[in-house]
């Protein structure tokens, strides 16, 4: 495709793939709530991992 | 030469569109942590409880030394993958970097099969997975 046909199309196609990412990373941009229950589950990670190593393994 | 100078710009934007949507797809939602978070939890409450399971009904002579030991040799490798999987979760919340959490299920996603498998010889339905 001719290159002066591809040009004017360059500042469409930059706004919305920009409107494309703008959403994804607010999307993944955590609020205080979700960070809090990140943290809650990273608590929650560490005690179950703990409670893997505690299990008794016998040798038989 | 001027026509040259606009491939140049239009590369140049090509690639900065591709470094930027590289970079936002490296990142991972704020649910797809909490699910695999929860995956992780949920795989290592299921272990606790199955090999909890696995005592009683040796002590209860329900199952065989063999089944047993069978479970020993599986839990001892539980164990070791356990905790490098939840850290490798958590730096991969801390960094926003989704490929982490995906080495993170990695690590588990073989365990998961044998940890069902071993949970319905004690009579323990494990669903879903890492």
């Amino acid at each position: 495709m001719p290159l002066a046909l591809i040009l004017p199309l360059i500042p469409t196609l930059v706004e919305f793939l920009t409107k494309i990412i703008d959403a994804a990373l607010a999307d993944k941009q955590a609020t205080p709530e979700q960070k809090a229950a990140l943290n809650e589950l990273a608590a929650r990670l560490d005690d179950t991992a703990a409670a893997v190593q505690a299990l008794e393994v016998r040798e038989v | 030469m001027r026509r040259s100078s606009y491939g140049s710009e239009v590369h140049g934007i090509v690639i900065a569109l591709l470094l930027v949507l590289v970079v936002a797809a490296g990142c991972q939602s704020y649910t797809g942590y909490i699910i695999s978070g929860e995956s992780l939890d949920a795989t290592g409450r299921a272990f606790v409880e199955v090999g909890k399971t696995y005592n009683q009904q040796l002590d209860a002579k329900k199952i065989t030394l063999e089944q047993y030991r069978a479970w020993a040799t599986f839990a001892n490798k539980f164990k070791q993958a356990y905790p490098p999987a939840v850290q490798l979760w958590k730096s991969s919340v801390v960094v926003n970097d989704a490929a982490l959490t995906k080495q993170s299920r990695a690590i588990l996603t073989g365990l998961v099969g044998e940890l069902a498998k071993f949970g319905t010889v004690v009579g323990i339905q494990i669903a879903g997975g890492v």
